[in-house]
């Protein structure tokens, strides 16, 4: 997913295009074995996270001609139209994730066959099954399909992943999916959350872009407030770049739900690094996704819930100094947050400088839908 | 220009047909050349999809798949298998061909259009069961866990139907698993999970003094899988499956790690560990819950496996093993069949004078030699 940065907060970070660098880039076929992340980068650069290669693929799908957002975007079930391109039932249409062009306002959705094969409400779409189709949306409303026989690309392999074989007991799925948790580009440089073969597994790494050199690799712990406990071995789900008074941060979040900071200069190589937990959005949920935006001058960060909905929070008050979370707590705690009215959020993307597409379940009829939301309105 | 070798193609000799054994749709007849100039330049699917189309069910959207060219024949493959059981549609025009080619469209050419389905009682099955644990024929009457491990990925719904444990009249045991519409199944959805129903076997528990045990000592049982139990293609089994076993006293006694032996390889080689139990041990268990660390406290990689009836644990390293002193790691959660821990009793909390509530970690040292 591409973020933008908070306009205001983040003054040291440089969203500018790579150097004129082809290093490492050649055409070919892309050979995934599973589309786990998806981030847009500078200047139409799509990275694809494959957590079962371990393996990042940045993407020159030459999309780059600007599209400025004229009209709101809303296409109707979305799954029944994959469904008759993957000639099967919409039950088993499984949207792994969605990033939006911020260029030409495409989204991309990574999709597989596989949702028949939840067996627990606990499982995401990547612990059921391995996405191996791109499709792209246009703003048009058109689906069509990204075909990687044939792309100009380049790769980067992630050192020392998860183990193969290794079980998430209690949701009875597969650690290796969430090599890559989560993929973020900013200022030059991808982010990449997830699980290590180390001790303490959940890691962030940190790579330059253009591809070159090995890069960082930092393990992360958290004080979890509704577990009562420090934590190494869950995996960031979801992230932004932050800044607080001119330092770069990253604004983390995790499985049932804390929300943390991590300041970026101590993500060092092989350096272990303790957040500070900012916020409890309570426990029993996922939170699936984050996006930032500005509206009516205010900047915002938004935390798709899986429980809970789409979670609003200022930016002011996430960079207010805060009383770190170090006790267990009982519901939700620290940073104030307004929840939104809106339900069955699964993704959020920013969609121009006024609106986030949304791909969301309606709760009546349980149709999937993907259409705009006006920021400038909420 | 490919379409430009295109001659005045006689529509009365294509032939649209589907073959349910490669899952391909063809096309036929046509004129050799086309095909020919195809082969180096097939154009794009959004563009193919105007000519040449499958369709699932009544859905106008085409079904996402290859398009090939070779001697007189074009092809589609789709994306995914066609799923068996359902309809779909394939449509040819080639009409539409002559005028993505630039030529005048023919007479007499409306699109050829095919309906096919593929039988799934006519497709062979390709997946059995490979292996039930416990492997041994003699179970105690407290077994809590039964593992059946097929050899490809299966349908994980509605597996309840299909598996039951009978008696020794051929009658199903009422209420023998936990509920299990579903099945408790591993992520690859080859080793399904069967729970005895806890609540029977638990001393102390108003379903264990109410209905007793599902298994009872000195009689014979049947575990049986249907042939009809579906993979995750929908297709049945090859053939059906079932493993007779008898059942002795309950077994209320943990697992002993200080009777285990511990056959120490020598250093300079990739020799097994072999570590041999003073019991059989839940398979799954025993195979995941067993780590080698060495000195540093760093675990060693290397290629595990359960054998002789799950009373034996076998590690080969994957580098060479090193002289130096070595612990076995032995997970707090390691159950023998019946659930029983090497420091807790599966139903200690609810025995009377049950004291050791919680289990921990066993650590067994030894050391490789030169």
């Amino acid at each position: 997913m591409y973020r933008f940065g908070l306009t205001v907060l983040i003054s040291t970070l440089v969203f500018a295009a790579p150097p004129a660098s082809d290093r490492g880039v050649v055409t070919g076929p892309i050979k995934a074995k599973s589309y786990t992340k998806l981030a847009f980068g500078p200047d139409g650069i799509l990275f694809v996270g494959d957590s079962m290669s371990a393996r990042i693929y940045a993407l020159d799908l030459d999309d780059r001609k600007p599209f400025e957002i004229v009209k709101a975007l809303e296409i109707g079930d979305v799954e029944g139209k994959i469904a008759a391109m993957l000639g099967a039932d919409a039950r088993d249409v499984l949207i792994h994730d969605m990033a939006v062009n911020p260029v030409s306002k495409n989204a991309y959705l990574t999709v597989s066959r596989g949702r028949r094969g939840f067996v627990s409400p606990w499982q995401l779409p990547n612990d059921v099954a391995s996405a191996g189709v791109l499709l792209r949306v246009t703003p048009a409303g058109a689906i069509e399909e990204v075909r990687l026989d044939n792309v100009k690309h380049s790769t980067l392999d992630i050192s020392n992943p998860v183990n193969e074989k290794a079980e998430v007991d209690w949701k009875k799925s597969k650690q290796r999916v969430d090599a890559i948790s989560d993929i973020v580009y900013a200022g030059g440089k991808l982010y990449v959350a997830g699980l290590s073969n180390e001790e303490f597994s959940s890691t962030m790494r940190v790579y330059p872009f253009p591809f070159q050199g090995a890069g960082s690799a930092t393990s992360l712990e958290i004080y979890h407030g509704s577990h009562g406990k420090y934590e190494t071995d869950s995996p960031v789900r979801a992230f932004l770049p932050f800044n607080i008074q001119g330092k770069p941060y990253l604004l983390a979040s995790y499985l049932c739900t804390p929300l943390v900071l991590f300041p970026m200069e101590e993500l060092k190589d092989k350096a272990h690094v303790k957040g500070t937990t900012i916020a409890e959005l309570g426990s029993g949920s996922y939170p699936l996704d984050m996006v930032s935006f500005r509206s009516k001058g205010e900047d915002f960060v938004m935390v798709v819930n899986s429980a809970r909905g789409l979670l609003l929070f200022k930016a002011q008050d996430l960079a207010k100094p805060q009383t770190p979370i170090t006790t267990q707590i009982e519901g939700t705690a620290g940073v104030p947050f307004t929840p939104l009215r809106n339900a069955g959020v699964l993704q959020a993307e920013n969609y121009g400088d006024h609106d986030l597409l949304l791909l969301a379940r309606n709760s009546l009829n349980g149709e999937l839908v993907l259409r705009t939301m006006h920021t400038e309105r909420q | 220009m490919w379409l430009g070798t295109l001659a005045a193609q006689p529509a009365s000799r294509v032939n649209l047909s589907f073959d349910a054994a490669t899952h391909t749709v063809f096309i036929n007849g046509l004129d050799g050349t086309l095909p020919g100039a195809l082969a180096e330049h097939i154009p794009e699917p959004a563009t193919m999809n105007k000519v040449f189309a499958v369709y699932f069910e009544d859905s106008l959207i085409p079904i996402l798949g290859d398009y090939t060219a070779e001697g007189a024949t074009l092809r589609f493959r789709p994306r995914f298998p066609f799923m068996p059981g359902r309809t779909h549609r394939a449509v040819f025009d080639l009409a539409a061909l002559f005028t993505l080619a630039g030529r005048n469209t023919p007479v007499d050419t409306s699109p050829l259009r095919l309906t096919f389905r593929i039988d799934p009682a006519a497709l062979s099955p390709r997946t059995r069961v490979t292996q039930v644990f416990p492997s041994a024929e003699v179970v105690p009457a407290n077994l809590l866990r039964i593992y059946v491990h097929f050899s490809r990925p299966m349908t994980r719904h509605g597996i309840a139907r299909h598996v039951r444990l009978l008696d020794q009249n051929g009658q199903p045991v009422e209420a023998a698993f936990l509920e299990m519409e579903d099945g408790l199944w591993d992520p690859d959805g080859q080793r399904l999970t069967l729970f005895l129903h806890p609540g029977r076997i638990k001393r102390g528990l108003a379903l264990h003094e109410g209905m007793g045990s599902p298994l009872r000592p000195g009689f014979r049982y049947r575990l049986v899988v249907a042939r009809e139990t579906e993979d995750e293609d929908g297709l049945p089994l090859i053939e059906g499956f079932s493993k007779e076993f008898s059942v002795t006293a309950e077994d209320r006694t943990s697992p002993d790690v200080h009777k285990w032996m511990v056959t120490e390889p020598r250093a300079g080689g990739r020799q097994p560990l072999i570590v041999k139990a003073d019991k059989a041990l839940d398979a799954a268990l025993f195979a995941r819950l067993l780590h080698v660390e060495n000195a540093a406290g760093q675990p060693l990689a290397g290629d595990t496996s359960v054998e002789s009836q799950e009373t034996c644990w076998r590690f080969v390293p994957r580098d060479i093993w090193r002289s130096g002193n070595y612990v076995l790691r032995i997970g707090a959660r390691l159950e023998d069949p019946a659930g029983n821990r090497p420091t807790r009793l599966f139903d200690e909390l609810a025995a009377p004078g049950g004291r050791r509530a919680q289990a921990h970690e066993v650590i067994l040292r030894f050391t490789i030699g030169r």
